[in-house]
């Protein structure tokens, strides 16, 4: 297998946005073309979590080509759930990698905010198992219940975890495409309304509308796709054993890592999935950028901040810059595009070697991608 | 007893067929196929134990029972798990979905042989991953509970005494009255 790049990469603002979803994802698809100077693709790749859901949109692949002007070009939608914009730029390097495309754009987006808050809630939470839904799980529920059973085992504090939100608040606000562009204290963090406890609103990523695309190709380009790896665990959180982390991104890194020859150590700059931020906590560990039970005490330090030794969600991350479900994967690694170039303009960090972990559903379907300066 | 009032069940859910632990209200269940619909007949045993499943290969145990075993996909046969284990963790939803009251107090615990289980309960105060924990269903929906077993013996027997010392009283008078009339 040769060689995979970036060529190009761009997204719209994310937030509220009033524009229709295939508007979205046709602004930060033609973003993407114009970076890479790049009239028309091989072959595109869509990711949306639920269109058919939020938008009642079906058969998205095609209605995002024909859409962007691309009706002729071989066009598929990949999905994991939360995590499918990782998907989708899965798809886009093996079709590449296996040498049957030379380029392929990516574009992933997801618009929610239109619909009322339970309602977006219930259609999410579709990715959890039926029974736990049964008892009224949700995503919020089940991540209270993972984040106390890690606080339980790893001794970490709600100080900790709210830190964790404060960071990225301060960096979405150095971010002009971000959801929230207000810092936040501690204070505010801690003193916020409970969701799931011991979760409060301040630990949890907004509901978002947004979309974020790439140009990979076989021809050098200024980042390299130096590895991508999927990592599964059951859909039932009861099947599972280990509540130290999410074996899912561990997976994902392994094979990540190994395709790409390097360990954590060469990382610099990291966009984790900080969908509730104790997330942000558990991912650093699972994926080997903080030794075990010492994720908290990186963040409290500040070598996680912008000025820090390994600099984590320079974007705000999705609990400042929002969590477009379907772009989110791939507005990851537009923020790292942009670190590794140095477009990250207000929040530019030094660094070669980044690596985007996106979440798919409750850490069910989870990837881990590896960038690097070519 | 720590058995609250079930949620209101929502009139548009109402009619769809109640899934395992009886309260569904968000999910399309009755769109679900095979083995990711939630199995029927998870109700309590006779003895209130919790129904499980065996996988015959791995020996692995599900509650509630499933089809398939998901770590092999042998077909797993009926088993039944004592209703009472160790919290591994828990949390309170202060907005719950549609159908379900606030708060909404969830807990996973860990049943004798290693299977896990999601119920519900009336509080967490007091409770904490590693708490032993009794299960019991009402009206199909399991709650855990605090009371230890020896508690739940003591209520029990302090009961039956009440109930007995209540039954010598009323032989008693009823007596002291036969012998009151035959005397007058």
């Amino acid at each position: 297998m040769g060689d995979v790049y970036i060529a190009g990469a761009a997204m719209t603002r994310v937030g509220r946005r009033e524009d229709s979803l295939p508007d979205l994802m046709a602004e930060a698809g033609r973003g993407a073309l114009a970076a890479a100077g790049l009239e028309r693709p091989d072959a595109l790749v869509v990711s949306a979590m639920n269109p058919e859901e939020f938008v009642g949109e079906g058969n998205f692949a095609s209605h995002v080509a024909t859409h962007l002007g691309l009706a002729r070009v071989p066009s598929l939608r990949a999905e994991t759930a939360t995590s499918s914009g990782a998907a989708a730029l899965f798809a886009a390097y093996a079709e590449i990698a296996a040498g049957l495309h030379r380029t392929v754009l990516v574009v992933g987006g997801e618009k929610m905010t239109h619909l009322p808050t339970p309602r977006v809630s219930e259609l999410i939470s579709r990715s959890i198992d039926p029974y736990e839904r049964s008892y009224g799980a949700t995503m919020p529920a089940l991540a209270g219940v993972v984040t106390r059973a890690w606080m339980s085992r790893t001794g970490a504090t709600l100080r900790d975890i709210s830190l964790v939100a404060v960071k990225n608040h301060a960096n979405g606000a150095r971010n002009p495409l971000a959801h929230f562009q207000e810092t936040v204290s501690i204070e505010t963090v801690l003193e916020s309304r409970l969701v799931a406890d011991p979760l409060r609103l301040y630990h949890c990523c907004p509901i978002s509308d947004g979309a974020a695309a790439v140009v990979v190709r076989a021809e050098r380009a200024p980042v390299r796709l130096a590895g991508i790896g999927q990592g599964s665990d059951y859909l039932a959180l009861r099947y599972r054993d280990d509540f130290t982390g999410f074996r899912a991104t561990r997976e994902a890194a392994r094979a990540a890592f190994r395709m790409a020859g390097f360990g954590p150590e060469r990382v610099e700059v990291a966009e984790l999935h900080d969908a509730f931020a104790p997330f942000e906590l558990i991912s650093m560990e699972d994926t080997g950028l903080a030794p075990p039970g010492k994720a908290a005490r990186m963040v409290a330090h500040g070598e996680t901040a912008l000025g820090g030794r390994l600099p984590v969600n320079p974007s705000g991350g999705l609990k400042a810059r929002g969590h477009p479900l379907g772009a989110t994967g791939l507005a990851q690694v537009v923020e790292l595009c942009w670190q590794l170039t140095g477009q990250a303009t207000g929040r530019q960090v030094p660094a070669r070697v980044g690596l985007a972990q996106s979440i798919g559903g409750l850490a069910t379907s989870n990837w881990v991608t590896l960038l690097e300066a070519a | 007893m720590t058995a609250r009032r079930p949620p209101e069940v929502e009139g548009r859910a109402a009619d769809r067929p109640a899934p395992a632990g009886g309260q569904a209200r968000t999910g399309d269940e009755s769109g679900s196929i095979g083995g990711t619909a939630p199995e029927r007949g998870t109700g309590p045993g006779p003895d209130g134990a919790i129904p499980a499943s065996r996988c015959s290969r791995c020996r692995r145990i599900c509650a509630p029972p499933t089809r398939y075993c998901p770590d092999d996909g042998t077909p797993m046969a009926p088993a039944t798990v004592p209703a009472r284990g160790e919290v591994i963790s828990f949390t309170t939803l202060y907005s719950p979905p549609t159908g379900f009251a606030s708060p909404l107090h969830l807990a996973l615990v860990e049943l004798p042989g290693g299977a896990k289980f999601f119920c519900h309960g009336a509080g967490t105060k007091g409770l904490r991953p590693g708490s032993r924990v009794t299960i019991e269903a009402v009206d199909d929906i399991y709650y855990f509970s605090t009371l230890s077993l020896g508690e739940r013996a003591a209520l029990f027997w302090r009961r039956r005494a009440e109930t007995a010392t209540g039954r010598v009283s009323a032989f008693a008078k009823s007596a002291a009255k036969r012998i009151f009339r035959r005397t007058s």
